[in-house]
């Protein structure tokens, strides 16, 4: 089932005729606020749906169906910022309830954005022989928020891993493989819902991968998760938020890592209009 | 003769019954209230100790429960496909009104405001509204139980009484 049907289903009766009536499939986003009309965001832009404002319970009614009324159970998955449905990622915002400086979850929601993973095939074949023509290196995927970073990562899985490479996918959120809802390939093997410290270690051990993948490292313990795999000879694709390269370079995190020469390949996306451009560096 | 003596003992056979009814009435009053405290200590353990997902918890309880609190399990479990058009706090509610009709308002309310937290706030604020309405169901249960055997006297004795008044009035 694709990601909008999976959205849909998660709403009430209301808000699912709103989008089944404006037919905007090709959506990236459902973004709910009280207060606003529901409105999705298509190829980065945001635009209202029509319909009568939002309201607070029915943000709590797309929880609740979300979580199996549960959000204690989410509330782990909430320290970094949303929780996860199927394979879609519903972004929180509200009034947090802290205690110590550690987050226990919302005392009330103002917005959600149900970000909707899709499967494009075909968007590397325009780089994909000359960023494997020295076999598979360490390749880092890098752009802002919601351009396209998970949907490249996918892809690039996908093809490698029907070539004959095995893939271990490390897919801490379930958002790559969306529960089994995208194919990523004949030699892929999927970690789901293990942090990445543990997942590393129980690829390596268990699943002798040739190339492990994984989602958005931004976390001071991803960089010692990168230097264990590379330090086992196996290769990694990863993503990483950023605008391009050099702004990288400002991170700590990611200057050590182009200064140990961990990434041999930078592939930055671009919006361009409607369109994405990818941007293959070999370094 | 033989007709007041047939219509002497159905009057005292229906005053016993509704002596008797009434005091059946009380136990399963006092044995609703043990069964959902029960259910409510257990789901105050399950939540604090693993932080369990309530479908799974009711369907548990559904199933190993008895009494009331496996009525009403059931019948939240079998109202749960509802969530997402209506707010669990409704379903809770309504789960409690189907199966649990006969109910005291005194014994529901605590167990409606603690449907309007469950699952929906942080788990130390749940914890503290599970305690709050164990702590009142408690009572109430402590207070039943006590006046348990007073009620049994009263309402066999009222029973009784009203029988042989009316046979006294009608032989």
């Amino acid at each position: 089932m694709d990601s909008f049907k999976i959205a849909c289903q998660l709403l009430p009766a209301r808000l699912r005729e709103l989008l089944y009536g404006c037919g905007r499939t090709q959506a990236e986003e459902i973004r709910l606020r009280v207060g606003r009309q529901l409105s999705l965001v298509i190829n980065g832009r945001e635009t209202e749906a029509g319909g009568a404002k939002l309201k607070a319970e029915e943000l709590m009614q797309v929880l609740e169906k979300a979580t199996g009324a549960s959000l204690h159970s989410a509330a782990p998955a909430m320290v970094n910022g949303y929780i996860s449905y199927r394979g879609l990622r519903i972004g929180l915002c509200g009034e947090a309830a802290m205690n110590g400086g550690q987050l226990l979850g919302f005392r009330e929601y103002s917005s959600l954005a149900i970000r909707l993973p899709r499967e494009c095939r075909g968007i590397c074949s325009s780089f994909i022989d000359k960023l494997t023509e020295e076999g598979i290196e360490n390749t880092l995927i890098i752009s802002p928020p919601g351009v396209g970073k998970t949907t490249l990562l996918r892809e690039l899985i996908r093809v490698i891993s029907e070539r004959g490479t095995r893939v271990s996918v490390l897919d801490e959120r379930c958002e790559l493989s969306a529960s089994g809802s995208f194919d990523l390939g004949r030699c892929s093997d999927v970690l789901t819902g293990v942090p990445k410290e543990l997942g590393a270690s129980m690829l390596l051990r268990g699943m002798n991968p040739q190339v492990i993948a994984m989602d958005e490292i931004s976390r001071e313990e991803d960089s010692k998760v990168i230097e264990q795999i590379i330090g086992c000879g196996v290769s990694i694709l990863a993503s990483a938020h950023g605008r391009e390269r050099q702004d990288m370079l400002k991170r700590p995190m990611y200057r050590s890592f182009f200064d140990m020469g961990f990434f041999r390949n930078i592939l930055t996306i671009y919006r361009d209009g409607d369109k994405r451009r990818y941007l293959l560096e070999k370094l | 003769m033989t007709l007041h003596l047939l219509g002497a003992l159905l009057i005292a056979g229906g005053s016993l019954t509704l002596g008797l009814s009434y005091v059946a009435g009380e136990h399963r009053k006092l044995s609703s209230l043990r069964s959902l405290l029960q259910m409510l200590r257990e789901m105050r353990g399950e939540l604090e100790s693993r932080a369990a997902p309530l479908p799974q918890l009711m369907e548990r309880f559904s199933h190993s429960s008895g009494g009331a609190a496996g009525l009403f399990a059931g019948e939240l479990c079998s109202r749960l496909e509802q969530l997402g058009e209506k707010e669990f706090s409704v379903i809770w509610k309504e789960s409690l009104e189907a199966a649990l009709p006969a109910l005291d308002e005194a014994d529901a309310q605590p167990l409606r405001t603690l449907g309007r937290s469950l699952g929906r706030y942080e788990l130390s604020r749940q914890l503290g509204d599970l305690d709050s309405c164990i702590g009142m169901l408690e009572s109430r249960e402590s207070a039943c139980s006590a006046r348990l055997p007073e009620r049994k006297r009263m309402g066999l004795g009222l029973a009784c009484s009203l029988g042989a008044l009316l046979l006294i009035v009608l032989i």
